[in-house]
C-alpha cells in the first residue's frame, strides 16, 4: 500500500459465504496473534443481521460489527455457527468469547475497515476481494 | 505515476484544470516546487485533489499542501472549503433499479422522471403519479396511487439479479411480469426473462419555494411584448394566471414540472407568436400526433386547452446538396392563450423566429433540482435530438447523439452560447459532450444564410447509458422507446465486453504462468460470451486491442427485436435472470423527510480521527537528559499507555465522558491534569463550540471508553526531541525555545471514539449521496449538505471527537509531566514544561472568509493540514502568528 498506516489482505472464497467467513478470520489475524492454546471463556452467541446497498456495503457492515464487538466489548470471534449472505444482506449467528491475553497478543489496532479499493468480485472459480484496514 | 494535466502557475503553484474530469467544479491547486512535485506524482494524491473538486458547493479550488500524499478519499494535506450559504448544484448518484416492489429502499418511478424510495411515498402518495405499462396496448402509461402498504415482513425476501446486474428485492409472493404473464417472485427461475425498464431517471429532491416568476415579471414581459396597460388585457392575463395558481410561480409549484417539459419541447419544435389586431398570443407545437396528444394532456393538467390540427403539405427545400421535395402530413397543437404565451415568454422561451432571435437557457433553471433540469432537457431532446441509431454496417456501435439548431449569421454566437448552456446542464448528469460544430447550411428565399450548429455528444457506451438512461426523451414516444432499448443493449454489451476483458487477462496470465495445456484454459474460460477462438487469439496473437462485439453477437436491431417482443413500444425490455438468492431483511425505522434547501456539503471520510499535534518545551538540555534516557523511556512506557489495546490510568465516568465531549481539554485541567495556561496554548482553548453528545452513537462511546490518556497505535507517537536547528531567531525567542533544548511532541487523536464516529457517519453519508443526489467519484468522499440533518449531526459528533482528542492530548501531556517529575526530581513547573502549542490537523470548521470580495460562511475541511494565521491576525498570538503542524 502507498501508505504506512494500512494493512491490505486479498481474500478468496468458493462462495460468498466462504469469502465472508475468511474475511472475518483475516481481520482477526490482523488484530491478534495466538500464542497459546487455552479454553475460550465466556462463550456466547451473537446474531448479526446487516443490510447494504451493495455487496461491498454488506461485507463492510459484517466486519464492522465484528470489529466493534472486539474493540467496544472486548469479545472476539470464536466460531461462525451459521452464515448466509445475499447480494444486499448478511445474516449470521456467531460464537464470541472474551479476549484472553493469556492466549492472544494484540497485533494491530484497526481503526476502520475502509472502502478503499473495496470490490467484491465473482471470478470463474469463486469470489474474491481485497480488504484495506486503516491501522 | 500520475499523468494528469498540471499547469504551472508560478514556481510553487500548479493547477489541475477543472476540464481534467467532467464533474470537477473548481480547479485543483497544488503548492509545491518541481522537486516535491516529482514525489507527489508517485501516488494517487493528485487524482484525489481532482476528486475533491467534485464536492458540491466547493469554492475557489481544491487545495493540496506541499507534501500531500494518498489518504482515504481525501489526500493527506488536502484542504477544501464549501459554501454553507450558497445553493450548490446537485449531481446524480446514478444507480440501476427496478419497479414494483415492496422493499423499503426500492426505487419507484414518478411519471415525471424522478425516482424515490417506496417508503418515502408514505403520507404523500396521493399526489404522486407513477409510470406503468398497459400490457394490452403494449404502451407506457401513468397511474395514480390509491393506497399505500406498509408492513414488517418476517418472511424471506428474494434478491433477483439480471444479466446486466440490475437487481431487485421482493417478497416471494410479489408478482413479476414474465413471458408467461405475472408470476410470483418465488416461482421465478434462473435464465427466465422478466420485464425491466432501462430508464432510471434521477433521484428526487424537494424543490425550494423560491419564486421564479411573479406578477411584476409578467407585467414587464407584457410591456416588452408591446401589450400596454390600455384596456383590461394586462389585468385579465394576470388574473388568468393567478386563477390557475401560476402566479407567483415557484420551484415547488406543482405545475412547474409540466411547464418544464413543455418549455423544453417548445425550445425545439414549438413557436410563440403574438398576432392580429389584439396582439393575441399563440403557442404552437409540431410533431407526430401521438406525441402532441401527450403535450395536450400536460396542458390540460395546468389549466389550458389546446387544439390538435393536421394538414397535408408539400415541401420543396433546397439544401446545400440537393433540392428535396416531399409530402407530409403536418400536425400541430395550437394553444390560443395570451396568458400561456406570456407565461412562457416571461420564463425565457423565445418568441418569434428562433433562427433570427437570440435566446439562452433560462438562468433560473440552473438553480433547479436535477430532476427539473432533466424534464427540460428531455422535452428539448424529444423535439430536437437525433434518435438512437447504430452505424450503418456496424450494428453494435451507436452514432453520436446530436442536438442541432439553425441560426442566421448574426446569431451564430448566441446559438453557440445556448448549446454551451445545454452542455453545462448535461455535465451535471455526467454526460460527456464532444464538441459544438458549425456548418453553413442554406440560403432561403429572402437570401438569408443560415448556419447549422450541432452539439455532438460522446457515443461511448457509458455516456449513452447516462444520456438515455437518466435523461431520455419526453413526449417523443419513438425516441423514448429506442432510448430504453439502447440503454438495455448497451448495458448488456458492457457486460459482454467486461467478461471478455477478464477472460483475456486470466487466459494470458495462466498461459504465461505455465498452465498445463491451452485446452485447460479454454475449458475453464469459455462461456456464453467468450468463445475458444477469442481465447486463442488472446493467447497467440499479441494484440493490444480491446475486446469487441463480434459476428455472432446480437446487433442492436436483433437485440431490440428479441428484447421487446410482446412489450410493444412500452420501453420495457426482457432481461434474463442470472441469480436469485434469499436475503434476510428487517426493515429499519423510516426516514420520511427530505430536507434539501441549501446544497452545501460537508465531506466525510477524511476527517478521520480528529488527531493533532502538541509540542511541550522543557528547561532541560540534551546533556541533562542523555544520562537518564533509559530510565525516562522505561517510565514513559510504563505511564503513558501506548500501542494496541492500550487502556488509560485516567478514568472517566459516563458523566465525565459527556463533559469531555462538550468541554474538551478543560475537563482534564479541572481534574488537575494541567493548568489554565495549557488551554491558552491550545487551539480553540481545547474545545470547539457546537459539540453534540447526542449525535454520538452509543458504540462510539463504548469504543472510546477507558481510552482517555492513551496514545494509540498506527502513526501516533510521543517523542522526546532535541532542537537541532533554528530558522527564525525572533520567533524562537518569542516561544522561549533554544538550540539543544529538549522538547516532547505528542501526536494522537480521539482514539476508538473518533474511529467509530467516522465509520458511523460514513454509513449515513453513503445514503445521503442518493438522497441529495451528490456525484462524487470516490465513495470515500460520501458527504451531505452542511445544513441537512445528517450534516448537522455529523458536525456535532465530529466536534465532540475533536474535543475528546484535545482532552486526550492534555491527559497524555499530564502523564508525560509526571514521568519527567519522577525522573528529574522536580516539579513540571520547575522543569519549564510549558505547552508551546496544540493544534488539530484533521478537522472541518465553519469559518468566515472573503470570497470574490464578499464575506462567506464556509465549511473548511483540513486533512493533515492546519490553518496558518500569520503575525497580526489573532490577538493571543499576534506577535508570532499561530504555529502550524503536520
Amino acid at each position: 500500500m502507498p501508505h504506512t498506516a494500512d494493512v491490505a489482505v486479498r481474500i478468496r472464497g468458493g462462495s460468498l459465504k466462504d469469502l465472508f467467513a475468511t474475511a472475518a478470520k483475516a481481520m482477526f489475524a490482523v488484530l491478534v496473534t495466538k500464542k497459546a492454546n487455552g479454553p475460550a471463556a465466556g462463550l456466547s452467541e451473537l446474531k448479526i443481521e446487516k443490510t447494504g446497498d451493495t455487496l461491498e456495503d454488506v461485507l463492510k457492515a459484517w466486519l464492522d460489527e465484528l470489529l466493534f464487538e472486539f474493540q467496544g466489548n472486548g469479545r472476539m470471534l470464536h466460531r461462525i455457527k451459521s452464515l448466509s449472505v445475499g447480494e444486499d444482506a448478511v445474516s449470521a449467528c456467531v460464537l464470541v468469547c472474551d479476549f484472553d491475553r493469556a492466549s492472544y497478543d494484540l497485533k494491530d489496532e484497526i481503526k476502520a475497515v475502509t472502502y478503499n479499493e473495496l470490490k467484491v468480485e465473482k471470478g470463474r472459480r469463486g469470489w474474491q476481494t481485497m480488504l484495506v484496514f486503516d491501522v | 505515476m500520475w499523468n494528469g494535466p498540471l499547469e504551472k502557475i508560478d514556481d510553487y503553484r500548479w493547477r489541475i484544470p477543472k476540464s481534467y474530469k467532467p464533474g470537477m467544479r473548481v480547479d485543483g491547486i497544488i503548492y509545491a516546487d518541481e522537486k516535491l512535485l516529482k514525489d507527489i506524482r508517485h501516488d494517487k494524491a493528485l487524482e484525489q485533489v481532482a476528486n475533491v473538486a467534485f464536492l458540491p458547493g466547493i469554492v475557489k479550488a481544491s487545495l493540496g499542501m506541499p507534501d500531500i500524499h494518498w489518504g482515504y478519499g481525501f489526500c493527506i494535506g488536502g484542504v477544501a472549503a464549501t459554501d454553507v450559504e450558497k445553493e450548490g448544484v446537485v449531481a446524480p448518484g446514478g444507480i440501476g433499479f427496478d419497479i414494483n416492489c415492496l422493499c423499503a429502499t426500492t426505487l419507484i418511478f414518478s411519471e415525471l422522471g424522478y425516482k424515490k424510495r417506496i417508503k418515502d411515498f408514505e403520507g404523500n402518495f396521493p399526489k404522486e403519479i407513477l409510470r406503468c405499462m398497459d400490457f394490452t396496448r403494449e404502451e407506457e402509461e401513468h397511474t395514480r396511487i390509491l393506497g399505500f402498504l406498509k408492513q414488517k415482513p418476517k418472511q424471506t425476501i428474494l434478491n433477483i439479479v439480471t444479466e446486466t446486474g440490475r437487481q431487485i428485492s421482493a417478497t416471494g409472493d410479489h408478482p413479476f411480469y414474465t413471458k408467461d404473464g405475472m408470476k410470483p417472485a418465488g416461482k421465478l427461475k434462473i435464465a427466465e426473462e422478466v420485464a425491466t425498464y432501462p430508464f432510471s431517471g434521477v433521484g428526487y429532491a424537494e424543490p425550494s419555494s423560491e419564486i421564479i416568476l411573479d406578477e411584476e415579471d409578467v407585467r414587464k414581459a407584457l410591456h416588452e411584448l408591446g401589450k400596454d396597460s390600455r384596456g383590461s388585457a394586462v389585468e385579465q392575463i394576470v388574473h388568468h394566471a393567478k386563477k390557475r395558481g401560476l402566479l407567483p410561480l415557484r420551484y415547488d409549484s406543482w405545475q412547474l414540472p409540466y411547464l418544464l417539459r413543455i418549455m423544453g419541447y417548445c425550445f425545439g419544435d414549438g413557436s410563440i407568436c403574438f398576432t392580429g389586431k389584439r396582439n393575441r398570443g399563440i403557442v404552437c407545437f409540431y410533431g407526430p400526433k401521438e406525441d402532441l396528444k401527450k403535450i395536450k394532456e400536460d396542458m390540460k393538467r395546468i389549466g389550458f386547452e389546446a387544439g390538435l390540427y393536421s394538414r397535408p403539405r408539400h415541401h420543396k427545400i433546397k439544401t446545400a446538396y440537393d433540392l428535396v421535395e416531399f409530402d407530409v402530413v403536418e400536425n400541430w397543437l395550437k394553444v390560443g392563450s395570451s396568458c400561456f404565451a406570456v407565461l412562457l415568454a416571461a420564463l425565457g422561451v423565445p418568441v418569434g423566429n428562433k433562427c433570427r432571435n437570440p435566446y439562452r437557457v433560462p438562468p433560473w433553471l440552473f438553480k433547479a433540482p436535477l430532476w427539473h433540469k432533466r424534464l427540460f432537457l428531455a422535452g428539448l431532446f424529444g423535439a430536437e435530438m437525433s434518435s438512437p441509431k447504430t452505424m450503418t454496417g456496424l450494428g453494435y456501435n451507436f452514432y453520436c447523439p446530436v442536438l442541432s439548431m439553425n441560426k442566421t449569421l448574426a446569431h451564430v454566437e448566441n446559438g453557440k452560447k445556448f448549446l454551451r448552456d445545454i452542455w453545462t446542464l448535461l455535465s451535471e448528469f455526467g454526460v460527456i459532450v464532444h464538441t459544438i460544430s458549425e456548418r453553413k447550411e442554406f440560403t432561403n428565399k429572402k437570401g438569408l444564410v443560415s448556419y447549422r450548429l450541432r452539439l455532438i455528444i460522446s457515443n461511448k457506451p457509458d455516456n449513452l447509458i447516462k444520456l438515455y438512461g437518466m435523461i431520455g426523451f419526453e413526449y417523443n414516444q419513438k425516441r423514448r422507446f429506442l432510448a430504453n432499448a439502447a440503454a438495455g443493449y448497451l448495458r448488456l454489451k458492457k457486460r459482454i465486453i467486461d467478461e471478455r476483458k477478464r477472460a483475456m487477462v486470466v487466459a494470458s496470465t495462466r498461459y504465461e504462468g505455465g498452465a498445463p495445456q491451452p485446452q485447460y484454459i479454454f475449458n475453464l474460460l469459455t462461456s456464453e460470451y467468450v468463445s475458444q477462438r477469442f481465447l486463442e487469439r488472446s493467447l497467440y496473437e499479441s494484440s493490444d486491442r480491446e475486446p469487441r462485439m463480434r459476428g455472432d453477437d446480437r446487433t442492436f436491431e436483433e437485440y431490440m427485436k428479441e428484447a421487446t417482443e410482446g412489450l410493444g413500444k412500452s420501453g420495457m425490455i426482457w432481461e434474463k435472470i442470472e441469480h436469485i438468492s434469499d436475503v434476510e431483511y428487517d426493515d429499519d425505522v423510516y426516514d420520511f423527510t427530505v430536507e434539501h434547501k441549501d446544497h452545501n456539503f460537508i465531506a466525510d471520510g477524511f476527517v478521520v480521527s480528529n488527531c493533532g499535534v502538541r509540542l511541550v518545551r522543557t528547561e532541560l538540555e540534551v546533556d541533562d537528559v542523555t544520562p537518564h534516557i533509559k530510565e525516562l523511556i522505561t517510565a514513559l512506557f510504563q505511564t503513558v499507555p501506548a500501542g494496541v489495546g492500550s487502556e488509560g490510568a485516567i478514568r472517566a465516568s459516563a458523566k465525565d465522558e459527556k463533559e469531555i465531549m462538550l468541554h474538551g481539554a478543560a475537563w482534564a485541567v479541572k481534574q488537575g491534569y494541567g493548568a489554565d495556561a495549557d488551554l491558552e496554548a491550545t487551539e480553540e482553548r481545547g474545545a470547539i463550540v457546537g459539540a453534540d453528545p447526542d449525535a454520538v452513537s452509543e458504540r462510539a462511546v463504548q469504543r472510546g471508553k477507558a481510552q482517555s490518556g492513551t496514545l494509540g497505535s498506527g502513526n501516533h507517537f510521543l517523542e522526546v526531541q532535541v532542537i537541532d536547528q533554528l530558522f527564525d531567531q525572533e520567533l524562537v525567542d518569542a516561544f522561549d525555545l533554544r538550540l539543544g533544548q529538549v522538547t516532547v511532541m505528542i501526536h494522537s487523536g480521539s482514539r476508538g471514539f473518533g474511529y467509530q464516529i467516522c465509520d458511523d457517519s460514513l454509513k449515513t453519508m453513503q445514503r445521503c449521496l442518493e438522497k441529495y443526489q451528490i456525484n462524487v467519484p470516490d465513495r470515500q468522499l460520501a458527504c451531505a449538505p452542511v445544513t441537512s440533518p445528517e450534516g448537522k449531526n455529523y458536525l456535532g459528533a465530529m466536534r465532540a471527537a475533536a474535543n475528546y482528542a484535545w482532552n486526550n492530548r492534555q491527559c497524555l501531556m499530564h502523564l508525560t509531566r509526571t514521568v519527567f517529575e519522577k525522573v528529574f526530581g522536580a516539579s513540571w513547573q520547575k522543569l519549564g514544561m510549558r505547552l508551546v502549542y496544540d493544534v488539530a490537523h484533521n478537522i472541518a470548521k465553519i469559518e468566515k472568509h472573503l470570497v470574490n470580495g464578499r464575506e462567506r460562511t464556509l465549511c473548511v475541511h483540513r486533512k493533515g493540514a492546519t490553518r496558518a494565521f500569520g503575525p497580526g491576525t489573532r490577538t493571543c498570538l499576534r506577535r508570532t502568528g499561530r504555529p502550524a503542524s503536520r
